[in-house]
């Protein structure tokens, strides 16, 4: 039962990580590929700090720059911010 | 005749004037008075004073100190240290992030033959791992913020002639070429009051409010100096806090009752895109009085945006004062606060041509905003092959002369002269060449485009060579020559980027992967948008004679389509 939350959590979580980079992109979120890095649909310096900061709102969850250019794609994002503590 | 003091006596005769007013302000968070720490005049000069002392003790006068902080006061006072001890300052981005930016900094040590470097002791470890990575152990270091020798001479009391060096401003040449525009006491002295006069504000009401780096020349002239020589306050964000949360840099002019704020066009756009509705309701800018959109590509649709955003918390359009300037003539050039913005619906094609034409068809046309009439500076538009001097409504060159001008580049006697140099067909001169193209109308500079292959991103100029020097250092495979480019720009779009480069011969899924890790890289060391890859067999790329990359040809290639890639991407 809990993997079944857990991952309709992280299905959430990849859909809304999908539609603020879609946001930043100026592109509708099904445009967006879960495995194609995200400086790919012109995310820039500026919008990955908009990107940071919209996910510690949302998850409370501090993410350094560094960390969000190396785990640049919707999934490999949402492993980073569901295995930390 | 006007008198130019030097900018220690400028600042310390405020110090007896407005003693116990206060003169900087550091703001983490606008809402949270304990992240607010405020220096006044008199603090700000005793904390020089002891900065001063620290470079006298150590025999520092007349050398190069770079200067490494975070924005905040400690900056301000190591700064107005260096001028009260006769030490040259040369400020510069803390080494924090990338190699790039260890590169960089490296570059302007040996450039300027740096003595010594100032910055605080919370960044020790930052900076002792950039010295040691990029082995520079012998370099002395001074950490401002320790006890150091008390000062026993009067600040000041060196003498100062108006030619002497103010600092050095690093904003102009790639990593691997890096050239420190080289300020005198005049040119900085004449710039502010010139800051000043366009602000139309008196002592009193001056309130200045930035979140810009303190190395740029925007955020270190025309916010910190132009508050401090006259009598002002300055409430200074980190920049990171702006990009990280828009509403705060509003909420402290608020705040603060801010009247002077400037910044480059992206930052209105993020404003206007980033803060939400319930952060707006909460906003008061009627204080506001100028806003200096400068050191960027000026969008008229941008300030237009952020007047229909920001009218209901009492912002005015008169309140923009869309400008011109760079560092090689200190800062602003030209510039006017106006009751409505200047724009000009110009002819494209006429334009192309080199000529502004009103423009007969919507279609057609392309909206340039003024950027004011020349203040005290000499302003020609030239053509830049023949340099005979054009008249108005002609494209060309734009040329400077003037007490803003600099002297030139650091220890760069042929660069200097090339640009700061530069003679007209009629042997009128010396001007400063900017690189940047415009035409004069109605008395006024409207700016088209630029010759230089740079390429703006948020306000700071990034150059091709660095983007390919990077590029080649991160992905083996990129092993021969490349072209950087800027793609012609689109209206309301950042500049993009064009990355042409020789691969070897390699499968296609592989090129694949290495177009999208340059595209990765070039947004995360530089933070633009690369619109188009194009990979070359080697050889692909023209050098002339000299071996220098044609750039530009290798662009019109490209947009004429007779490029024979081996694999191209394209967003």
């Amino acid at each position: 039962m809990d993997d079944i939350v857990a991952q309709a959590d992280a299905e959430k979580m990849r859909s809304w990580l999908a539609a603020r980079a879609a946001h930043y992109a100026k592109l509708d979120p099904s445009e967006i590929d879960y495995d194609t890095p995200l400086s790919q649909y012109g995310l820039d310096s500026v919008s990955a700090v908009s990107m940071a900061v919209d996910i510690e709102d949302e998850f409370g969850v501090q993410l350094d720059l560094e960390t969000l250019w190396e785990f640049r794609t919707v999934n490999r994002l949402a492993d980073v911010l569901t295995t930390r503590p | 005749m006007m008198t130019t003091h030097s900018l220690a006596r400028a600042f310390r005769e405020k110090v007896r004037e407005y003693g116990d007013k206060d003169a900087v302000v550091f703001v983490r968070d606008p809402d949270d008075q304990k992240t607010i720490e405020s220096w006044t005049y008199r603090r700000l000069d005793e904390e020089a004073r002891s900065v001063a002392a620290h470079l006298t003790h150590r025999g520092l006068r007349g050398a190069r100190v770079l200067l490494l902080y975070p924005s905040g006061l400690r900056f301000i006072a190591a700064y107005l240290g260096c001028l009260y001890a006769g030490a040259i300052a040369v400020p510069a981005p803390l080494p924090v992030r990338s190699k790039q930016q260890k590169w960089r900094i490296t570059a302007i040590v040996k450039d300027a033959d740096v003595a010594a470097v100032l910055a605080q002791s919370d960044d020790r470890a930052v900076i002792d791992d950039w010295l040691s990575s990029d082995g520079l152990p012998e370099i002395m270091c001074v950490y401002t913020d320790a006890p150091g020798p008390t000062s026993t001479q009067e600040p000041g009391a060196v003498e100062t002639d108006a030619s002497e060096i103010a600092f050095l401003q690093y904003t102009s040449g790639s990593t691997g070429d890096p050239k420190g525009v080289v300020l005198t006491q005049e040119n900085v002295v004449h710039n502010v009051r010139t800051c000043f006069r366009l602000s139309g504000l008196t002592e009193s009401e001056l309130r200045v409010v930035s979140w810009l780096p303190l190395y740029h020349d925007m955020g270190l002239i025309g916010a910190v100096l132009v508050a401090l020589l006259n009598g002002g306050t300055c409430v200074l964000l980190d920049p990171l806090t702006f990009i990280r949360r828009p509403h705060f840099w509003l909420r402290t002019i608020d705040r603060f009752r801010g009247t002077l704020s400037n910044a480059p066009n992206f930052a209105y756009a993020l404003c206007v895109d980033r803060i939400k509705d319930e952060e707006l309701a909460r906003l008061d800018l009627s204080s506001w009085w100028v806003t200096t959109n400068g050191s960027d590509w000026l969008e008229p649709s941008v300030m237009r945006r952020f007047v229909d955003r920001f009218s209901v918390c009492g912002f005015r359009e008169e309140v923009f004062c869309p400008a011109y300037g760079l560092a090689e003539a200190t800062l602003v050039v030209t510039g006017r606060r106006s009751p409505a913005l200047r724009v000009l619906s110009a002819d494209r094609h006429a334009l192309d041509g080199g000529m502004y034409k009103a423009a007969e068809r919507a279609a057609d046309a392309k909206q340039i905003v003024s950027c004011g009439p020349p203040l005290d500076i000499d302003i020609d538009i030239v053509d830049p092959v023949t340099s005979e001097p054009l008249s108005p409504d002609h494209v060309g060159e734009i040329w400077l002369r003037g007490r803003s001008v600099a002297k030139g580049y650091w220890a760069r006697a042929d660069q200097t002269r090339e640009t700061f140099g530069a003679v007209t067909a009629g042997n009128d001169g010396p001007y400063l060449r900017t690189g940047d193209l415009g035409f004069i109308h109605g008395g006024e500079l409207y700016v088209t485009g630029r010759i230089k292959e740079v390429i703006v991103v948020h306000g700071q100029k990034v150059y091709p060579q660095d983007i390919e020097f990077v590029l080649r250092a991160e992905i083996p495979e990129l092993s021969g020559r490349g072209a950087v480019c800027c793609l012609p720009r689109v209206d309301n779009e950042p500049d993009k980027v064009l990355v042409i480069h020789e691969v070897k011969l390699l499968p296609t899924e592989r090129l694949k992967e290495l177009a999208e890790e340059a595209v990765h890289i070039v947004g995360r060391d530089f933070g633009a948008q690369v619109a188009s890859m194009v990979f070359l067999p080697p050889g692909g790329v023209q050098q002339t004679t000299s071996g220098k990359t044609k750039r530009l040809e290798m662009r019109d290639r490209y947009l004429a389509g007779t490029l024979e890639p081996i694999y191209e991407y394209t967003r």
